[in-house]
């Protein structure tokens, strides 16, 4: 694997980890609204949006360095 | 909603049996597969459930229907030794009187916990936030 490549991916796994973190506690700061729903009930939701953060995060990225490299 | 117990007032507050003290760990909800941590001073469990809430807490008939409620099972619970048991009723009324914000990894039910065991001088505490492996 080139280093170019190397860096590309990871680069692109530091965006998923953070659209994974973003994605999970985005949300709960909005249901910190919802003042007695348990964590239990809000942990699978918490858990979906993590995934998506997790894939978003990563696909961003990895659109920002292309359009970087084109430049 | 199922029953999680009922939030502590601090000013009718009575010294509760600190010599009789358990950490009990049931099974979690859903995609919890870590469990739920509470602990039990004399007749009373202690726990935080909410997002954002203050510590609940709930006699024995209310933690059997807590079980019932919310379908948990008990996984196992051990006894632990507060020397200072001052402390931990003091740190109790401090911490019901402020919601408890949950963060996930930090500052979860096993935080509480482990506050309290702190508290009254307990050196109990579980690296991985796991409760199901705090044995």
């Amino acid at each position: 694997m080139k280093l170019r490549q190397l860096i590309f991916w990871s680069v692109r796994l530091t965006g998923s980890c953070a659209g994974a973190i973003l994605g999970f506690y985005l949300p709960m700061s909005l249901m910190v609204a919802f003042l007695e729903i348990g964590y239990e009930q809000a942990l699978p939701w918490l858990l979906l949006s993590a995934v998506v953060g997790l894939f978003a995060g990563g696909f961003a990225v990895g659109k920002l360095l292309r359009l970087h490299r084109k430049r | 909603m199922s029953y999680i117990g009922v939030h502590l007032e601090v000013c009718g507050v009575i010294p509760f049996n600190w010599g009789n003290t358990s950490l009990v760990v049931v099974s979690g909800d859903g995609p919890n597969v870590c469990g739920h941590a509470l602990i039990k001073v004399g007749f009373y469990y202690f726990h935080i459930a909410g997002l954002a809430s203050r510590p609940y807490f709930m006699p024995e008939q209310g933690y059997r229907r807590y079980l019932d409620e919310s379908r948990k099972t008990e996984l196992f619970r051990r006894p632990v030794y507060l020397p200072d048991p001052e402390g931990a009723q003091r740190k109790l009324n401090e911490l019901s009187v402020d919601p408890w914000y949950w963060f996930g990894i930090p500052n979860n039910c096993v935080s509480f916990v482990e506050e309290l065991f702190f508290a009254g001088g307990a050196d109990e505490s579980i690296l991985s936030n796991c409760p199901v492996r705090w044995r």
